[in-house]
């Protein structure tokens, strides 16, 4: 069982008391235990407070974790800005043992001393080293298969290198990893590292705030259906902020998620339980969204593999030589497993160009995975079947099928090239073989 | 932590031949190449697998080793330069796949094989009958008949033999390491060339039970899927103490691969680490380990004969006669080259002694014990090429037995990274879109065709050699002769210098 001791900072009690919430509800869950820091201040915010002067900086620090290490537990935070400024000095009282002295001399007025027994921890730190992925996954009761989720690590969680380490400066991994854990899709763009820019608020310059926060929004609008960060800091840009742009007719739609939540959500936790309706910009779209997704690959799984057709959308080495490619340039094998995957199975069904694969096995033959388009046009030729559709020929040659178990009855030509009488047809005897899987209701497709 | 680690290999395309057809960018499942607007490599991810430069359709990949130099240092080379900042960054065990890579003597290309010239004639094998078969199980004594001339039959209870068309046998490597596909293939190919293939300790999938009288069935320390009905599904049962690769430490197959198949076939919840302990807890003696042979034998109604496996390491001679003296009917010696789907390699590359020295020894040691009769000696660990094999033969074993071999015959590209599960050949992996790449029925081509071209080799030898059967060949050493050999290692080895006659 791990235990923490929670420090939550300003900003969440104030303004943002779901991201509390969230957080609590799925840590219990993963089995940790959360104390609380009796006595706790502003961490402080390194904008507003170093430039005071540095001791009072150091000071209002190391005299939070003074108090941490009473409880004798790790510091969990999950705010990037609290993070940088207590792990900052965490680190510098334990490599300079000059300032340890000048800070612990000062605090040892209040009856405190900090000797660096307790380490303070990021929340995306925790979950990913300590917690771990797999303990993750065995939580996990409803994925976010299919959904595209854009990563903002936010500069605190990751920066100053010289005291924070547990991820690449960077180029960093470990949020993506968590966000991929839930079955997203964690997507890679251009703006991903950039700063959310709340920090120029402070500077008086809300507008270049918004204009920073603007940047990223206008990407992920394009590329992702939500934007997943962990600090509230960041959330304010981009979910207040965004709200405020809405309101000037700005409409970007970007849901913003705190990683508690989306991890909540693929717990099994309402939206409500989580407080999530608090949010300024809705959640509904992105809410159901996800649900008849995670429903319609629920179906698709039944009937694809589906983890070998996402490969095929990626891939398309068996696209070029396909003979029918050839021939008509609007088949496009690759563009329809992109509409099966986006939903469309029912009108791919319908479509005609399932009929167009002439089953040569060439992409089979050159398929990396083995697998070709003749076996996922195999599944949807008989989907369409069942549904009573297909083309007219087909329709009739199954006909005579079932009627005599051959596609055409020996002709006059075979007296005239002096052939003996054919083989009888066993025609009767397959008759029953299929009536036998009809009448037993089988499933039809091994 | 940045990664301080250089990449080992750089990935070369050739863009005026690439086509785009993106073949390469689905075939590595290293994620080691892109498409953005072309094909682009992240050179970091790449093993040297050649998936990708086999399957080009333009050939326009090449893999090359980074040429990046270092600093000369015969002592501080760069492969133990970049293990250490490897685990200065991750504060681990190095896991590895594969056998030893490391520049021991390999005492089989020291040693050369005799040849028939003027006064003993040699056998033209086209011409002339040449016997690849022989026998696994205990021989008896002496032999006693009944009857008379006309009518003579063998009176002497033999103990239960298991009848090898060629001396080489497929080694342990259980379907959890290796995919199902290539169990099939091996088992497929057993059957054709009248060997036997070696569940591993992996338990045996129900895909193969058509297949059981060409199966070693293993029973390890986890136990995993042993059941009578098990070990009665079998041409013989073989207890694992040790493995070559990984001497003295158990197994682990993470939970990540247990999926339900695999779960089913070791009997184990789905999604749990699959645990082998370092020792059996109910073995810390010769007498224990007599116990579960004669347990396995009273299960099998003493119709299979019973194997016991063990590492060689520095005592091997004194443990494999108290195998032989457990009641064991066949010792199964597995050299420090052997290979593994994972393990640290601190213990893959330096725990274990070579095969050669430990096969000579135990040869020498049951001999002098007047007990070599009463057991076969199987000896792996690194057998690559036919000739190995006649040496060992030569030496003392009864049949030999290969896995990294059967595996490179399949495709395997010895990359080392099956412990990743992302193998892409198809073979050490249970992920579904890269076991299909292995064809069972094209993967047991290629094994039958290995192990006839190897007979072939054998019968050259055997006919140069002037003998007609390879059971006439075991234990032969004076067809053997050393070079470049100290004089103690030939004595270990009981041949002489190249250059001394009889
Ligand atoms: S069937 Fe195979 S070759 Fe064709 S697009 Fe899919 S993965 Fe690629
Ligand atoms: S089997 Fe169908 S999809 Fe595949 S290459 Fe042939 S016609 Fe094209
Ligand atoms: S890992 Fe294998 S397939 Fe991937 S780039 Fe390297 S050689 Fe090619
Ligand atoms: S497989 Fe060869 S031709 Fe095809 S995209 Fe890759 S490099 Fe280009
Ligand atoms: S089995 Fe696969 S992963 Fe292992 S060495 Fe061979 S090619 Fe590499």
């Amino acid at each position: 069982m791990q235990e923490y001791t929670l420090f939550l900072g300003c900003i969440i009690p104030a303004r943002f008391p779901f991201m509390e919430k969230s957080t609590r509800l799925v840590l219990s869950q993963l089995g940790c235990i959360l104390h609380d820091l009796e006595g706790a201040t502003c961490c402080p915010t390194k904008s507003i407070v170093k430039p005071i002067g540095d001791l009072a900086w150091y000071v209002t620090a190391a005299r939070n974790l003074a108090l941490a290490q009473k409880t004798g537990h790790n510091l969990l935070v999950p705010c990037n800005g609290c993070y940088s400024t207590l792990k900052s000095v965490e680190v510098e009282m334990r490599v300079n043992p000059g300032i340890r002295d000048e800070v612990n001399a000062i605090l040892a007025s209040a009856g405190l001393e900090y000797t660096g027994t307790v380490e303070v921890k990021h929340l995306v730190e925790v979950l990913h080293d300590e917690i771990g992925l797999p303990k993750i996954k065995q939580h996990l009761i409803k994925s976010f298969d299919g959904m595209r989720i854009a990563p903002h690590y936010g500069c605190h969680m990751l920066r100053p290198s010289s005291s924070i380490t547990f991820d690449d400066p960077n180029k960093p991994k470990k949020f993506d990893a968590l966000i991929e854990a839930l079955g997203a899709k964690s997507i890679d763009y251009e703006t991903k590292m950039l700063c959310c820019g709340g920090n120029l608020n402070t500077a008086d310059e809300p507008e270049e705030a918004t204009a920073l926060a603007r940047i990223k929004l206008m990407e992920v609008t394009k590329k992702a259906d939500a934007i997943a960060l962990t600090c509230p800091s960041c959330f304010m840009q981009y979910d207040s902020r965004q709200y405020m742009m809405q309101k000037t007719g700005e409409k970007l739609n970007v849901p913003v998620l705190f990683y508690p939540e989306l991890l909540g959500l693929a717990m099994g936790l309402s939206a409500q339980e989580l407080g999530m309706d608090m949010h300024r910009i809705d959640l509904a779209e992105f809410l159901s969204k996800w649900d008849s997704k995670y429903k319609y690959l629920k179906t698709l799984k039944e009937v694809f593999d589906l983890s070998a057709i996402r490969k095929c959308y990626e891939c398309a080495a068996c696209v070029n030589d396909c003979p029918v490619v050839k021939v008509n340039p609007d088949f496009n094998p690759n563009e329809i497993i992109g509409r099966l995957l986006s939903g469309e199975l029912e009108a791919v069904t319908g479509s005609h160009n399932i009929w167009q694969c002439v089953d040569c096995y060439t992409c089979y033959e050159l398929c990396p995975q083995k697998m070709g388009m003749n076996k996922i046009f195999d599944k949807l030729k008989h989907m369409a079947i069942e549904k009573g559709m297909g083309p007219k020929g087909f329709a009739a040659s199954i006909e005579m099928f079932r009627k005599d178990g051959r596609l055409g009855e020996p002709t006059s030509m075979r007296k005239k090239l002096k052939l003996a009488e054919p083989p009888k047809s066993g025609g009767e005897e397959l008759k029953k073989l299929l009536d036998h899987i009809n009448n037993k209701g089988e499933e039809n497709e091994i | 932590m940045e990664s301080q680690l250089p990449a080992e290999f750089i990935v070369n395309i050739n863009h005026e031949r690439c086509r785009k057809c993106k073949r390469c960018v689905i075939n590595c499942s290293f994620s080691a190449i892109e498409f953005k607007d072309k094909v682009t490599a992240n050179n970091r991810q790449c093993v040297a697998c050649h998936r990708c430069a086999t399957f080009c359709p333009e050939n326009a990949i090449t893999i090359i080793h980074n040429p990046l130099d270092y600093k000369d240092g015969y002592n501080w080379s760069p492969e133990i330069r970049k293990n250490i900042l490897k685990q200065a960054e991750s504060g681990g065990i190095i896991l590895t796949g594969m056998g030893n890579p490391r520049p021991y003597p390999i005492y089989w290309d020291h040693m050369l094989i005799d040849a028939c010239q003027v006064t003993n004639p040699s056998i033209d094998p086209l011409r002339e009958p040449m016997e690849l078969r022989t026998y696994l199980g205990a021989k008896p004594e002496a032999l006693e008949f009944e009857g008379d001339i006309d009518n003579i039959s063998l009176k002497t209870e033999l103990a239960p033999q298991v009848k090898l068309d060629i001396p080489i046998v497929f080694a342990a490597m259980s379907y959890g390491a290796i995919s199902l596909n290539a169990h099939k293939a091996l088992a497929m190919a057993a059957k054709r060339m009248g060997t036997l293939m070696n569940t591993g300790e992996g338990g045996l999938h129900e895909d193969l039970a058509g297949y059981t009288d060409r199966i070693i069935v293993q029973v390890a320390s986890g136990r995993f899927g042993v059941t009578s009905k098990y070990l009665n599904n079998s041409a013989l049962v073989e207890i694992k103490i040790g493995q070559g690769a990984k001497p003295g430490i158990g197994g682990h197959l993470p939970g990540e691969k247990v999926g339900e198949d695999i779960s089913k076939t070791r009997m184990i919840p789905v999604g749990t680490d699959a645990l082998s302990p370092a020792p059996h807890h109910d073995i810390y003696s010769i007498e224990d380990l007599s116990q579960l042979i004669y347990a396995i034998k009273e299960t099998t109604d003493y119709k299979k004969p019973v194997s016991v496996k063990i590492a060689a390491v520095h005592n091997v001679a004194a443990i494999a006669s108290g195998i032989v003296r457990a009641g064991a009917d066949i010792v199964m010696i597995d050299g420090f080259r052997g290979g593994t789907g994972a393990a640290p390699m601190v213990i893959r590359d330096h725990v274990g002694i070579p095969i050669e020295l430990a096969l000579a020894a135990v040869d020498d040691r049951l001999r002098q014990e007047g007990i070599r009769n009463r057991a076969s000696i199987l000896v792996g660990g690194s057998i690559r090429q036919s000739a190995d094999v006649v040496k060992a033969i030569a030496l003392g074993a009864d049949a030999c037995v290969i896995g990294t071999a059967s595996l490179i015959a399949m495709g395997c590209r010895v990359c080392q990274k099956c412990y990743t599960g992302n193998c892409a050949w198809g073979i050490a992996t249970q992920k579904p879109e890269l076991v299909r790449r292995l064809n069972p029925e094209v993967g047991a081509d290629r094994l039958c065709n290995l192990l006839t071209a190897w007979g072939h080799e054998i019968q050259e030898v055997l006919g140069s050699l002037g003998i007609n059967a390879i059971e006439s060949l075991r234990g032969s050493r004076e067809r053997l002769r050393g070079v470049g050999l100290s004089q103690e290692t030939l004595d270990i080895l009981g041949i002489k210098h190249a250059g001394i006659g009889q």
